[in-house]
């Protein structure tokens, strides 16, 4: 059984490579289609260039070979983690990256389990109680998540939270004027934590939350769950265990396939609440024009993707017994 | 045509169509109500709602009147999410249906550059395309097409597999159909309503990312759009917080008509459910 795991996560592993491939030649395209090259920015950072030293430069970087063997270039560079050189703030690009990942996570992965954790819950509430008034409040609540910009309702958080209440801080990750460490530092993350996860899960929690009322609704309806009941279990076996197991897959393929849209929100969330992640670096790069640094971060964000895709793949295989088989 | 009237008459049908009723009607009594540029500074900065009757839903910072930049900021949000959403639509039911009815090398290759652009994150991809294209309203467009195809591209690439094999296919096939004709004549007509009925969902995502765009600053700079009114109010969120609420409670308003008609045409495009 183990060994079937481990063979489809070599599979899809390998069907990954192409994918990647592909987003690095995307990437090798945009970049391309940005009007002046890397002479013309090193030549503007100089004042003034002689037609002469702009041939030479070109010739240092390699611009004056054809498109394919850039593009090779370019490839072997990334596949040996050089993602290029943010010319603006003088440092390699996969440094600035790497420095930034860790806060993004902290931010992504607590936001993801907090809108499947809470998305299951609500929709599997609205779908026992399917008609009721309780639904319809789910459903409402849903409808208007699902209808609120990210940076809006983070706006508003703000508003409320921060400003009238002053019970959360504005932004920020951690207090700058206390030095603290140990379980006070974390404590104070956390407390900083609290608005942009919420406001990062919010679109996804109403998400997750139609999709399992429907399809909570539809295993209910199931053979399998008829016979359950017959056989006296307990409502709580029946709804959670028999039919909940079953109407996790699409939540599952869903949280895979969105994960896209969750590092998309990420930027946003960031930029609202001065979070120094990856988003917040983007922003920052596109203000400065920094295109190296801003397309290096959409290469990591989509290898992030198909990371998580991966795991929710895996993750799959262990729900899903069927998946195994196959 | 009654079972239609019906499910339009439930609550969702109605608040979908007043909605877009609403929408509709701001960007195209824009010119008329508020004439002049709506970012012309006409009065008093940071006037609140209310307070003077003049200007109903009050000033931002530098004067402008906030009414006159949400109607025409309606203009600017309805068109983009309208135009983009029918470029995504086209660009995804081309290549869907491709896929779908030449089957084989070909419907691998599209499939996987189609997982390309699923697996770079959308948002971020549509901040590349206009950061390295420039800010301008067609740029905004072509990222946001260029990124939102990819689940029309899957969804019209089912379609046509399970309408390929129908025996008025095959029949026009024996008929000697020329291949083109073929997808176009007989296949997409019969699998194209649910392709349409995403596209309003489509707009309204499209309508979002244009908002959350704009508020980074990738948008005309001289075209006023809710997103970049967000962006202006959130300057003062501390003392005038309904500088940023008031156009995004626009947006929202306009997103939830489109989720709903969505909805309210996916009930009427399926026979069995009910109204």
């Amino acid at each position: 059984m183990g060994g079937g795991i481990l063979q489809q996560a070599a599979k899809r592993l390998a069907q990954s490579v192409p994918v990647l491939f592909g987003v690095i030649l995307v990437n090798f395209l945009l970049m391309q289609s940005a009007p002046g090259d890397l002479a013309d920015v090193l030549a503007g950072e100089q004042g003034a260039a002689t037609p002469e030293m702009m041939l030479e430069l070109r010739a240092r970087f390699g611009l004056d070979q054809p498109l394919w063997v850039q593009f090779m270039h370019y490839l072997g560079n990334v596949l040996s983690g050089d993602l290029g050189y943010s010319h603006r703030l003088s440092v390699p690009v996969l440094d600035l990256i790497l420095e930034r990942l860790p806060a993004s996570l902290l931010l992504m992965v607590p936001a993801l389990i907090l809108a499947a954790g809470s998305g299951m819950l609500l929709g599997g509430l609205a779908a026992r109680k399917a008609g009721s008034w309780v639904d319809g409040v789910i459903s409402v609540g849903v409808l208007l998540a699902y209808a609120t910009p990210l940076f809006w309702a983070g706006l508003m958080g703000i508003v409320l939270f921060a400003v009238h209440l002053q019970w959360l801080p504005v932004g920020g990750m951690r207090d700058p004027s206390a030095d603290l460490s140990g379980l006070p530092l974390v404590l104070d993350t956390l407390r900083h934590m609290v608005l942009p996860v919420c406001t990062l899960a919010l679109f996804h929690a109403a998400l997750y939350a139609r999709l399992m009322r429907a399809s909570l609704l539809s295993s209910l309806q199931q053979d399998y769950v008829r016979t359950a009941r017959a056989k006296g279990l307990s409502p709580w076996q029946v709804e959670a265990v028999h039919a909940g197991r079953n109407a996790l897959l699409p939540v599952l393929t869903m949280i895979g396939l969105q994960a896209g849209t969750l590092v998309g929100g990420g930027i946003l969330v960031e930029t609202v609440f001065s979070w120094p992640g990856l988003g917040r670096l983007a922003f920052d790069a596109l203000l400065r024009r920094d295109l190296n640094l801003l397309l290096g971060i959409v290469l990591v964000s989509s290898v992030t993707v198909i990371a998580m895709n991966f795991i929710t793949d895996l993750l799959y295989g262990i729900a899903d017994p069927r998946v195994r088989a196959l | 045509m009654s079972r239609i009237l019906r499910l339009l008459r439930t609550p969702r049908g109605i608040a979908s169509l007043l909605l877009m009723l609403l929408m509709v009607g701001m960007a195209f009594s824009a010119p008329f109500l508020y004439p002049g540029d709506p970012m012309d500074m006409v009065a008093t900065p940071s006037l609140w709602p209310g307070e003077d009757p003049e200007f109903w839903l009050g000033t931002d910072l530098m004067g402008r009147d906030l009414a006159a930049g949400v109607f025409h900021g309606a203009r600017i949000s309805l068109m983009v999410g309208l135009i983009a959403s029918i470029t995504a639509l086209l660009i995804g039911t081309v290549i869907g249906s491709i896929a779908g009815f030449a089957g084989g090398w070909l419907d691998t290759a599209l499939m996987r550059t189609t997982e390309i652009f699923q697996t770079m994150p959308p948002f971020l991809f549509a901040i590349a395309v206009v950061a390295v294209l420039g800010p301008s309203v067609e740029n905004v467009v072509l990222g946001i097409g260029i990124t939102a195809w990819p689940s029309i591209a899957r969804l019209a690439r089912t379609e046509v597999l399970s309408v390929r094999e129908r025996e008025y296919v095959a029949a026009a096939r024996c008929a000697g159909t020329p291949t083109t004709l073929l997808l176009v004549r007989h296949v997409l007509p019969n699998a194209i309503s649910p392709i349409i009925v995403t596209a309003s969902v489509l707009m309204a995502t499209a309508m979002l990312t244009e908002a959350g765009l704009s508020f980074l600053g990738l948008s005309d700079p001289n075209l006023v759009s809710w997103g970049s009114m967000i962006g202006v109010g959130r300057e003062a969120l501390r003392t005038h917080w309904y500088m940023a609420a008031i156009p995004g409670c626009a947006l929202i308003l306009a997103v939830l008509g489109l989720n709903l008609l969505g909805d309210v045409l996916d009930d009427i495009l399926d026979p069995r459910r009910q109204a």
